[in-house]
């Protein structure tokens, strides 16, 4: 019934937007100052020959991919800016339309090469992780996930802490745009992590962690930029198998990524490359840790033409790759590779609908979370997944 | 007949203006080089790093960096566009046979220089100032 | 930790005003070129790497520090960090020389200097200067580079001026000492089956090429033959403890070159079978080690705009000493695309379809066995100054 509700909510808010007569981001005056006001919704439908993906009933076909989110911000003063996001999804068993908050953060800018945030801050980390909510600004339904897994978005799309950041010229040798960051991790309680791991028999009781990284981005020439990341992540969970007590820590866990992306004319080309050390320290009932290795490697090559003024299409190649597989010798669990074709094409300024296709081969190892749910695929899983993906996002 | 003539005249003046639109650049070198005239497999030798001599004398080339006299240089005499011609100095530096040869903004620093240096070798905008060097004839 | 800071120091490289920095007063000059490159391949893992996962292990970054205090001596040193999957990941000395250059006829240069042999040995190492991601690997092997590239000794070269429709004649003739490192990649197969040079394999080095630079304006043709005397290194096994033995041989090749505007066309031919045996006097054993190379290419490119050119080239390597068998060859069809940004900033694609396995491949790396095809695609950025 909820998500019926939720789902007619989510609907109901795109026809309002979409009948709303004024097309452009609402602004109204708070004393001398102008709050802006934007916002989006999205509503996709999933269809797969194969494997259920990412919690949705996809063999079947799905719409249960519904989001939309609300943002409002103000510059207080010339240098000072804030600003919050609220956002709701229902993404198959995921997240069920709670509301949530996104982001709400305060930014003080002293100068071009220096300024600082602070609140719950999107965190910057590879080529789209600040920006993977903002699905209007990509050729994508789906941006690759082996790097930003629409199930984990809550775990890695923010902190709570602060960041430094500034631009700095470089004169001839184009511009550097540098972040530093720290802050505690959020875990959403109805998203991936929990639901992967009661689905492996692990429920969660408890789970915190922190990060902190920096993030380097040089623009040398129009178009071009390239980039590194990296972070060091922590994550404390705790709960019961059965009626014994685990913990698992990660130690470390450390995603390291580099990044290209160029845009000329009516073509754009990214890479991204992004290898994750992660190893878990996992302890039942206070023993000795077992020290597991979840490492991965993970990349992804996209290119998209601009066909004409509202049509694009594109292909991306993405890669996963586990380097230790529970069972070594099952070979459709060590990687998802996933080939995608994607359109998208624009109605008007507030409106794009996409059509892609993914054709997945592997379905990645079943400690991690890949999309590939056990609770929804009991049967067990294939080998390979093609995947139809639809949506249409309204903006403003 | 008048049409002919007309038309011929056209011709020959366009073909005036082509002959000078190609010869836009001019090579200028320091008095203490004795050869007036270089040529265009010299020049293009010297100015590629493959030799350092004309005339039995040691040379030194210098550049400007970025411009039409430039640009116009490259294409008459090198056959390559700026980003190769640096590319092939590189391979040469990158490889111990060379060092990079200066390179300067604009013409009137290029005189400057080739005129207070002795062996030094340069190019310039036909029409821009160049005292104190002398002229180099590439034929 | 090490490709952390030569990361950092690429994008540094590429950050900082970038403009070669010249000392005038003391007539010195710097300049450095970075690379990053990532390998994908459909099958077999390559070059040490885990390149059927996609692999950026592949870095290098490169300074130089020149000096000409007079107008006809330069002194100059290169130093490198290089890591190729297993390979490098240390920084080594690539050259180190005083060349002094009386004319254009005759000119020397000695130190630690690069041997100038075949078309492109003497720039293989060069990423900046050409448009292929990987050189044709029968020739310039990369995980052999820093051992061919250059020795200690010295170098005499010039260029002659023929008669007036004869075109001119550059030559070049060295001797030396070369070491093939201990941990080189000619001696993975060795080192794969529990054998180990622990001081390299090194000897005396000589040869000459000789280009002729042909009166048709950008031909060259030419050949260059290296002479190596017998070189003998010690050799272990397990227990066991022996030498490899090379006898004399000469190692030549022949080559073209036409670059004219817009188009390159280049062919090389190489042989090369060194007599190299494994010995063990204490076991009365003796292994030949068989190498007998035949290898040739053929290439092209085009520039198709002033930022964008493409080529491609097949190039084909054959083991005569080996049975018939994948093992036997290594045939490479590539295509390859560079676009270059600006004079500092470019960007490799590259393309290879290679059939057989007598190169590029390791046995650790592909435990299951090798593949006899495999596809290989390259994407590679670099930064020079």
């Amino acid at each position: 019934m909820k998500q019926i509700i939720g789902r007619l909510m989510a609907g109901g808010m795109l026809a309002a937007l979409a009948l709303s007569m004024t097309l452009h981001a609402q602004e109204f005056k708070l004393g001398s100052r102008t709050v802006q006001v934007h916002g989006f919704a999205s509503q996709g439908y999933a269809y797969s020959n194969e494997n259920n993906f990412l919690t949705m009933n996809t063999s079947h076909g799905s719409p249960a991919f519904t989001e939309g989110a609300l943002n409002v911000s103000m510059a207080v003063t010339d240098k000072f800016r804030v600003g919050g996001q609220g956002y709701t999804r229902k993404i198959g068993s995921l997240d069920d339309f709670r509301p949530s908050l996104d982001w709400a953060y305060g930014d003080y800018k002293f100068a071009s090469w220096f300024g600082v945030r602070g609140g719950k801050v999107k965190t910057v980390l590879g080529l789209y992780n600040d920006t993977q909510d903002m699905t209007f600004l990509y050729t994508w339904a789906l941006l690759p996930q082996g790097v930003y897994p629409v199930d984990l978005r809550t775990t890695y799309i923010a902190h709570t802490g602060g960041d430094a950041y500034g631009r700095v010229s470089l004169k001839k040798a184009g511009k550097l745009e540098y972040t530093l960051y720290a802050g505690v991790r959020s875990f959403d309680n109805r998203e991936g992590y929990y639901y992967y791991s009661a689905g492996g028999g692990f429920p969660i009781s408890t789970i915190k962690g922190r990060m902190i990284g920096a993030d380097l981005k040089w623009f040398p020439v129009k178009g071009l930029t390239l980039g590194a990341s990296g972070a060091d992540l922590t994550a404390h969970r705790t709960g019961f198998l059965g009626k014994t007590p685990y913990t698992f820590d990660s130690n470390p866990n450390r995603p390291l990524a580099g990044y290209a992306n160029y845009a000329r004319g009516k073509w754009e080309g990214s890479f991204e490359y992004r290898y994750v050390n992660n190893y878990e320290d996992i302890s039942f009932g206070g023993a000795t840790p077992i020290h597991e290795d979840k490492c991965t490697r993970n990349w992804f090559a996209a290119a998209s033409y601009r066909i004409t003024p509202k049509l694009q299409a594109g292909f991306y190649h993405s890669s996963t790759n586990v380097e230790a597989p529970t069972i070594p010798t099952n070979t459709a669990s060590n990687h998802i590779y996933d080939e995608v074709v994607a359109a998208r094409y624009d109605v008007n300024s507030h409106w794009d609908v996409k059509a892609e296709g993914h054709f997945m081969d592997g379905y990645g190892d079943g400690r991690q979370t890949q999309g590939f749910y056990k609770q929804w695929n009991p049967q067990g899983l294939k080998p390979t997944t093609n995947l139809l993906m639809l949506r249409a996002t309204f903006k403003f | 007949m008048k049409k002919l003539l007309y038309a011929f005249l056209l011709v020959a003046s366009a073909s005036i203006f082509v002959v000078q639109a190609k010869a836009q650049v001019i090579v200028i070198a320091n008095n203490s080089v004795k050869t007036s005239e270089v040529s265009k497999n010299d020049l293009k030798d010297v100015f590629t790093g493959a030799s350092t001599s004309l005339g039995g004398a040691n040379v030194v080339p210098i550049l400007l960096k970025a411009g039409t006299a430039h640009e116009e240089f490259l294409q008459a005499y090198i056959g390559k566009n700026d980003t190769a011609y640096r590319a092939g100095w590189r391979s040469l530096v990158f490889s111990g046979q060379a060092t990079m040869p200066k390179s300067l903004d604009g013409d009137a620093a290029v005189v400057e220089f080739v005129a207070h240096n002795a062996g030094t070798i340069g190019y310039i905008g036909k029409a821009s100032a160049h005292e104190g060097v002398k002229i180099l004839t590439v034929k | 930790m090490k490709r952390l800071l030569v990361g950092a120091m690429a994008l540094a490289l590429g950050a900082i005003p970038i403009a070669a920095q010249s000392l005038e007063d003391l007539n010195i000059q710097i300049h450095g070129y970075a690379t990053q490159g990532f390998l994908y391949t459909t099958n077999n893992n390559i070059l040490t790497t885990s390149s059927s996962d996609g692999s950026p292990a592949w870095t290098e970054a490169v300074v130089n520090v020149g000096a000409q205090p007079v107008p006809k001596l330069r002194v100059g040193v290169q130093a490198r960090y290089y890591l190729l999957g297993n390979f490098g990941n240390a920084i080594t000395l690539d050259w180190a020389q005083a060349d002094y250059k009386v004319n254009d006829k005759i000119g020397v240069r000695f130190g630690k200097v690069k041997i100038p042999s075949n078309l492109f040995n003497e720039i293989q190492d060069i990423d900046p200067s050409y448009i292929w991601a990987l050189l044709p690997q029968g020739f310039y092997t990369i995980s052999n580079r820093n051992s061919l590239l250059s020795q200690y000794g010295g170098v005499a070269y010039g260029t002659l001026k023929l008669d007036k429709h004869l075109g001119k004649l550059d030559y070049r003739g060295w001797g030396g000492e070369q070491t093939i490192a201990a941990d080189d990649g000619y001696w993975v197969s060795l080192r794969e089956a529990g054998m180990n040079l622990p001081n390299g394999l090194s000897g005396p080095n000589f040869g000459g090429a000789l280009h002729w630079k042909t009166p048709l304006t950008g031909l060259m043709i030419g050949g260059s033959d290296i002479r190596k005397p017998a070189w003998s290194s010690e050799l272990t096994y397990g227990p066991l403890t022996g030498t490899m033995n090379t006898r004399p041989f000469s190692q030549w090749a022949l080559f073209g070159i036409y670059e004219k505007n817009k188009i390159m066309v280049a062919g090389e031919y190489n042989k090369l079978n060194p007599p190299v045996t494994l010995n063990f006097p204490s076991a009365s054993l003796v292994i030949p080690f068989p190498v007998d190379n035949r290898s040739w290419y053929g290439m092209a490119s085009y520039k198709l705009t002033g930022k964008l050119t493409a080529g491609v080239y097949d190039s084909q390597m054959i083991n005569h000493a080996v049975p018939l068998s994948p093992a036997r060859d290594s045939m490479d069809w590539v295509v390859s695309g560079r676009y270059d940004f600006s004079q500092f900033l470019y960007a490799k694609a590259e393309q290879h379809f290679i059939n057989g396995t007598a190169n590029y491949y390791d046995a650790n790396m592909n435990p299951g066995g090798l593949k006899p095809t495999t596809k290989l695609t390259i994407l590679k950025v670099g930064v020079s100054f």
